[in-house]
């Protein structure tokens, strides 16, 4: 069965990341301050795994807090992309 | 097992140099300093800049590549096969407390010249006078007056076992050979010769061009042939070092460095002169200075918060400003992610 989006993010920041996954943790937690607490270094980490894994890079337009907000917002700006063939 | 605390001050003197020689000789070290920055949000312990790779070597963990910028013998070596007998953990905070170790070794340089160094390695867009004077994040001491402390510190620890840069300079073999037998770790000559030669200027400099980092922040030149009394030579270090000597004028004669300045002739911990050169770079302080700094946005981000701190408890009227100014240097703002666009743009552009 293929991995939902969020999954696909969850293992990117848990496992790729090596960020502890907290026990109360949602697709709605904060990735930064009072969630997560990622930080820059982490961010353009994050940024760079997800273009390998999905195929795609991101516009810089996109690069925004509200979209970088949680794992939700996140898979939603990613959804948008056309996936490669 | 022994356990060594090896400490340094944060500013360039020459401990990469011994930790390439640690390295060199097969002995693990934690890198403290960088295990805590790539791991500030993690609860992963902070040794674990190393990765077992399941045949009882280990090799360096990607998040602390940074590392290879300064020790060669990590660019030359992929897996480590380190010794059973001895284990070393680097830092370069203030000793909370008599470490849980078999021996302290503490390595220093003139600050005359680690300070001027740090200036040029840092290359911040504000002069060296106001460099020396910018304050510490976590003590909010002036430069001069942090190395001084740190000092103090690890002094006070008992059987702490010292040693120095200009050392290093004068005879690098010989140094390593005195480090290790005061710390008990058994080297042969050949071995103390290798790990000496592999941990050359020249060394470091190959490996610094090798590396590529992957963060556009990472850029700046560190490995420079640092060289003993540089700062005279130039009039911006000798005016520094009127500054230096009048603040940690006690910590470097009790080093045995020769000062200019009449023992009782510096102005040394003053508190309230502190507090009131405090309030004023309170008063003064702007986002593009902090910026002009070079240093990370949480370093800037804890500055801001101590100082709003000492604001608010002295009344002072930048309590708010700086809470507004805090706010810019937020992990996650929208004037964070703004820098981060620009980051990649530079970054798109230059592959």
């Amino acid at each position: 069965m293929q991995q939902s989006v969020t999954d696909r993010l969850k293992r990117l920041i848990f496992d790729r990341l090596d960020f502890r996954e907290p026990p109360n943790f949602t697709d709605a937690t904060p990735l930064f301050n009072g969630g997560l607490g990622m930080d820059s270094f982490a961010a353009v980490e994050l940024i760079s795994l997800i273009e390998a894994e999905f195929g795609m890079q991101f516009d810089i337009a996109d690069l925004s807090a509200e979209n970088f907000r949680d794992v939700a917002a996140l898979a939603r700006v990613i959804e948008r992309y056309p996936r490669p063939s | 097992m022994t356990r060594i605390v090896f400490a340094s001050p944060a500013e360039p003197s020459g401990a990469s140099w011994l930790i390439n020689c640690f390295l060199e000789l097969g002995v693990k070290v934690a890198h403290k300093p960088v295990a805590d920055a790539a791991w500030r949000q993690s609860a992963t312990p902070r040794d674990s800049i190393w990765q077992p790779d399941g045949h009882g070597r280990h090799r360096l963990h990607p998040r602390a590549a940074v590392l290879k910028k300064f020790l060669p013998a990590l660019t030359r070596v992929d897996t480590f096969q380190f010794r059973e007998d001895v284990e070393v953990e680097y830092v370069q905070d203030l000793p909370d407390s008599a470490p849980a170790a078999d021996h302290v070794l503490c390595f220093v340089r003139d600050p005359r010249d680690s300070l001027y160094s740090a200036f040029r390695r840092m290359q911040p867009a504000m002069d060296y006078h106001r460099f020396l004077r910018f304050p510490d994040p976590d003590t909010l001491l002036d430069r001069p007056s942090q190395w001084q402390l740190w000092v103090e510190r690890w002094q006070a620890l008992p059987d702490a076992a010292w040693f120095t840069f200009e050392a290093y300079k004068q005879d690098a073999n010989a140094l390593l050979r005195r480090i290790v037998d005061r710390l008990e770790i058994a080297s042969g000559d050949d071995a103390i010769a290798r790990a000496v030669a592999g941990s050359t200027f020249d060394k470091a400099r190959q490996a610094e061009a090798q590396y590529r980092p992957r963060g556009g922040d990472d850029t700046g030149l560190v490995n420079r042939s640092g060289r003993v009394g540089d700062w005279a030579d130039h009039p911006e270090g000798r005016a520094g070092a009127v500054t230096i000597e009048a603040k940690a004028g006690a910590a470097l004669r009790a080093l045995g460095y020769a000062c200019r300045t009449p023992a009782d002739g510096g102005a040394e911990h003053d508190p309230g002169a502190t507090l009131s050169e405090l309030s004023a770079f309170a008063a003064d302080i702007a986002e593009e200075d902090l910026r002009g700094t070079n240093l990370p946005n949480h370093r800037i981000h804890r500055l801001l918060e101590n100082l709003q701190r000492v604001a608010q408890a002295n009344g002072w009227e930048s309590a708010s400003r700086l809470e507004a100014l805090r706010q810019r240097f937020v992990e996650g703002s929208a004037h964070h992610f703004a820098q981060m666009r620009e980051l990649l743009m530079q970054q798109r552009q230059r592959s």
